[in-house]
């Protein structure tokens, strides 16, 4: 589906104007299935998500310390290179290593356990902090056209495509778990909501007790029962996840290297998903957020401590002692970390020793070594070619890593992928998969999957490769941003040998790719017009 | 044709609703009166239960609703000390605290306002205006900020309200009027910016979207409007600003939070809006305010009710069925629908007619949508409030604003400019243990006096109680129950004693009968069906 019609189409129905049958009839009790028992969530991933909400300086997190035009737009609060931490060859903030174990962010990197990815962003950047947010954790871009309204998030939506009886029948644990006072738009989907809130395993504990209700659910299908037994589900499912939490909670907390954590807000959030983890909890993603990262005014000091310091090591410090945690409490492999925030700063500094609303930024992801290819990904971001606001432009769709993420670790089809974004994406191959094998569809030829010829073109050429299991497959060419341009085929092919035309209007370097099943296999080519 | 030998033509005689917008002509029972009163306040005392039962629906209707022109709820003397008063614009240049003091202030005076509305919810006699005025904000909604690219100060809030609320009842038609010069949309949707040769599209785009036709066809989903209407409507609504702070670029004197014209950013061309609408182009002598009022906005309005009224009307009505009948109405009740919009188009779209045939006729009081409402926000804390007659001090009523926020649906905060999303997303395993929290908080607040006040209000309390535990029942769950239920709730409010006990218990305030007083409500309030009404 067109992304444009994907967006029509999810506006109407979320404005509620199409009157169309009701898909959820009656069914009077509440099922549970085990987490572990969802279609492609069979595996034990947790993915943590860790807002920094307010537009973090991506400038000011990993140096250019390299580029003069750095210093040119940032006389004052331009992190001077014999203060950056040099790690390889980047140059991080002090604020990612000073004071913390492990050299923080600094060994994460060598280890190869943290990716720096830069360039992040989308087409056409709003710079609200709130429509901005909106797009991130909704995952549509609706670029200039501000009236779409964003009310489901990408997980919300991936999720409820593996729950189709929700929410008669739910997951034995809640998918997702904020933590935080409310479910945050990243959960929301048009069947409700795919995970909780929770700040305190006692507290909801406490507010869940005795939910459950004393009489049964009705039988019928008269719009009285239906809302009856919607509004008897939510209720059990209340008592059921607060128990299922607080259970995970008070075994995990005993088990967990709680020492290592400090008392900062982000560490002791962590820590308190570090004891849903370890104590059995099958949750999928927790997400948390901190805020403050809206550096308009005295961003850095002088001596280049100040808030944003204070925040940046905030969060390396939490992250670092997750992972140590993780590591001692032997559950470093299942989790994978990213950082996420609504946009980058302004290149250069405003009058008031800080900076205003900017674009695309860098992005943390880590986990462990084996399943994430650490090290810097992208090119420096290009001070020499800013858009039309002064800011720094985007390399890699924010949804690439969504992708990543939702392809490497819950098992999504390009099809699922597709049906959650409304057009799909081509993943950077951060992470690698954990599953023991993949069965494969294509043969090479000369040593490749995927052939293109002429390489370059000068706008058409041909495709080609060799099938050699029958699925469905779908061959998409994509743009260096990760994005769709084109779909070739997408349908069921028998074996053989096959050969798609393609034709291009503008010059740039391409990505082919055949999906099948939940393999993905590229070939780069290049057009000159 | 009338809609059931349409619907028999359509469908077969099988398969037609048993309801219909037909007028219900008999008097209302106990259980009726509620119903009616549920849907169109924040729920009834037991007064004005006993106020409406044996009416006709029309008297009902008459007696709740009013005829609109009633004395509306006067704000309050702090109110009062800041709704002409005009601050800097803290989104300028202002010295960091300079900033946040006028900030902070604003942030006072929008909860001291929205405590105020709410308020005025739990203490409203008849005439009911308050569900009716929610309706509005609801469509028409508008959003307290001062810090994103809009500023929407709390006396515009104030005015919008007042605006809506007068006009609860006339031809939606005026409605649109009204609002499109209302400040606090002026400045929500844009056209605080819009001007000649600058046309903003928000406001044009927003007013045929959600406010008036809706994106497309209910039915068929075909497009009810092109990007060129919302470009040449745009263009009539430009030049119109509103006095929304200190020192504000061009702005009246002595006029604070009055929307004001613009002369020079009034683009004078002609328009063209759908198959037939045209405005006329006009000469630098018409370019004045009131004549640019009528010709272009209320001029732009008519085209789109003259266009596509029965469009609009549809759209209207559905939305209406949602807020006061059923959420989810589903594709069998177009039918309803479509009778409401024809009748709605055939009387000038009156509201208040459009709201007197629905809430009297034989659809409304069928089994079909009783009780099916999930509660809102306010529905739930107010209607508990009212309920159980718990008077609040100045201090507890932030507490109800509080409550209703982190049910998510503080007023004047809606999540964006779409409103709402209303129905099953009120309930959460967040929002419902919430729900669960305060409602044994307000219960556990009330003292055995209290409780027994509230069942002295309802009939023959000291001589039935067969009859008392049936209309206690009916008063907090909003269908009747199963033998069965009623059972375990005459046993839990008897508290283990005999009827004649309980009975002259009663009278002389015995704490075992307040007790099972207690009991009672602790059972109703975690019933699944006291989440609908």
């Amino acid at each position: 589906m067109k992304r444009r019609k994907f967006i029509g189409i999810s506006a109407t129905t979320t404005a509620g104007i199409l009157l169309a049958p009701k898909l959820l009839k009656a069914k009077n009790d509440l099922s549970l299935i085990p987490n572990d028992k969802i279609q492609s969530l069979e595996g034990d991933n947790v993915l943590i998500i860790i807002e920094l909400f307010g537009g973090n300086d991506g400038l000011n997190t990993i140096i250019p310390a390299g580029d003069s035009e750095y210093y040119n737009l940032r006389k004052g609060i331009g992190i001077p290179e014999n203060l950056a931490v040099k790690v390889n060859d980047i140059y991080m903030n002090p604020a990612l290593v000073e004071g913390i174990n492990n050299e923080g962010l600094k060994r994460m990197f060598e280890d190869g356990r943290l990716a720096i990815v830069e360039g992040i962003g989308y087409d056409s950047p709003n710079m609200s902090h709130f429509r901005s947010e909106d797009i991130w954790l909704s995952g549509i871009n609706p670029k200039t056209n501000n009236n779409v309204r964003l009310l489901e998030g990408w997980l919300g939506r991936y999720f409820a495509l593996k729950l189709p009886n929700f929410p008669l029948e739910i997951p034995e644990h809640p998918l997702s778990i904020a933590i935080d006072g409310t479910v945050p738009l990243l959960f929301k989907s048009d069947k409700g909501h795919m995970g909780i809130a929770l700040t305190d395993p006692d507290e909801f504990y406490e507010l869940g007790k005795g939910l459950t209700p004393i009489d049964p659910m009705l039988t019928g299908s008269d719009y009285y029962t239906e809302e009856y037994n919607f509004v008897h589900a939510i209720a059990r499912q209340s008592e059921i996840y607060s128990t299922a939490v607080k259970n995970a909670y008070d075994t995990g907390k005993n088990i967990i290297a709680g020492n290592v954590y400090s008392p900062n807000t982000l560490s002791q959030k962590l820590k308190l998903v570090s004891s849903l983890i370890a104590g059995g909890l099958k949750t999928k993603v927790y997400y948390m957020k901190i805020s403050n990262f809206d550096s308009h005014a005295q961003q850095a000091n002088a001596d280049f401590s100040g808030q944003h310091f204070t925040l940046l090591n905030d969060v390396a410090r939490a992250i670092t002692e997750f992972m140590e945690d993780a590591a001692l409490t032997g559950f470093s492999e299942r989790v994978t970390g990213m950082t996420i925030s609504e946009f980058g700063r302004r290149t250069y500094e405003n009058g008031s020793r800080g900076t205003d609303h900017g674009a695309a930024s860098m992005q943390f992801i880590w986990g462990n070594d084996s399943y994430v290819n650490g090290g810097y990904w992208n090119n420096r971001p290009n001070l020499s070619d800013l858009d039309i606001n002064g800011n720094v432009k985007y390399q890699t769709d924010y949804r690439v890593i969504y992708t990543e993420m939702l392809e490497k670790r819950f098992d999504a089809t390009t099809d699922e992928i597709t049906q959650v974004f409304g057009e799909s994406f081509l993943p950077l191959n951060i992470l690698e998969k954990r599953t023991s094998s993949v069965e494969e569809y294509l043969k090479p030829r000369n040593g490749e999957f995927v052939r293109s010829f002429p390489n370059p073109s000068q706008g058409s050429g041909v495709v080609s490769f060799d099938m050699y299991n029958p699925g469905r497959a779908i061959v998409n060419i994509y743009n260096v941003n990760g994005k769709e341009e084109l779909t070739l085929h997408s349908g069921y092919l028998q074996p053989g040998y096959y050969e798609m035309p393609y034709r291009l209007n503008k010059s740039g370097t391409y990505i082919c790719c055949v999906s099948v099943g939940k393999k993905r296999y590229n070939t780069k080519f290049v057009v000159i017009k | 044709m009338k809609r059931r030998d349409l619907l028999i033509k359509l469908k077969g005689e099988n398969e037609i609703l048993s309801a219909s917008l037909d007028e219900k002509t008999d008097a209302l029972n106990y259980a009726e009166a509620l119903h009616l009163l549920r849907r169109v306040s924040f729920h009834p005392t037991p007064e004005q239960v006993n106020q409406v039962a044996g009416k006709t629906p029309s008297e009902a209707f008459d007696t709740i609703v009013g005829n609109g022109t009633e004395q509306l709820p006067a704000p309050t003397p702090s109110m009062n000390s800041w709704l002409n008063v005009l601050e800097e614009n803290p989104l300028e240049n202002l010295p960091q605290e300079i900033r946040a003091e006028i900030e902070g202030r604003h942030r006072t005076h929008y909860f001291e306002f929205v405590n105020w509305w709410l308020n005025n919810m739990r203490s409203e006699e008849f005439p009911s205006m308050e569900k009716f005025t929610l309706f509005l904000h609801s469509t028409w909604c508008t959003e307290f900020t001062y810090d994103t690219l809009a500023l929407l100060p709390p006396p515009l809030l104030y005015r919008n309200n007042d605006t809506l609320r007068k006009n609860r009842l006339v031809d939606y038609n005026k409605i649109a009027e009204a609002v499109s010069q209302d400040g606090a949309m002026i400045m929500y949707q844009s056209l605080f910016y819009s001007g000649k040769g600058a046309p903003n599209e928000n406001y044009m785009r927003e007013l045929m979207e959600l406010f008036t036709l809706g994106i497309g066809d209910l039915e068929t989903g075909s497009a009810n409007y092109t990007e060129g209407d919302i470009r040449e409507g745009a263009r009539a609504l430009t030049g119109w600003r509103t006095v929304a702070y200190l020192g504000q670029n061009g702005a009246p004197a002595n006029r604070p939070f009055e929307t004001f014209f613009v002369k020079a950013q009034h683009d004078t061309g002609g328009k063209k809006i759908m198959q037939f609408g045209q405005i006329a182009p006009i000469t630098d002598d018409e370019n004045t305010e009131d004549l640019v009022r009528s010709k272009e906005v209320s001029g732009l309005i008519d085209i789109l009710f003259n266009e596509r009224g029965i469009t609009v009307a549809r759209f209207i009505c559905a939305k209406i069925l949602r807020f006061f009948v059923y959420s989810d109405p589903g594709a069998d009740n177009m039918s309803i629908i479509n009778e409401l919009a024809q009748f709605m188009t055939a009387n000038n779209y009156n509201l208040r007619k459009v709201y007197k045939k629905l809430f009297t006729s034989q659809y409304f009081f069928s089994d079909e949508v009783r009780g099916c409402q999930i509660k809102t926000p306010p529905e739930f804390i107010i209607g508990l409030e009212r309920m159980l007659g718990v008077d609040f001090d100045s201090l507890q009523q932030s507490k109800t604003r509080t409550s209703v926020s982190s049910l998510e649906q503080l007023l004047y905060d809606p999540p964006n400019v779409g409103s709402w999303k209303a129905y099953r997303t009120w309930l959460s395993t967040t929002t419902y243990p919430l729900r669960i929290k305060y409602a044994k908080e307000i219960v556990t607040s009330l003292s055995n006096t209290q409780l027994f006040d509230l069942v002295k209000k309802f009939p023959e309390y000291n001589i039935n109680f067969t009859n008392l535990l049936s209309n206690l029942t009916n008063y907090f769950l909003p269908v009747s129950l199963s033998q069965s239920r009623l059972d375990t709730f005459r046993q839990i409010l008897l508290n283990g004693m005999q009827e004649s006990e309980w009975l002259s218990g009663v009278t002389s305030n015995n704490s075992s009968v307040a007790q099972g007083i207690r009991l009672f409500l602790d059972r109703v309030i975690v019933s699944p069906d006291f989440q609908l009404c």
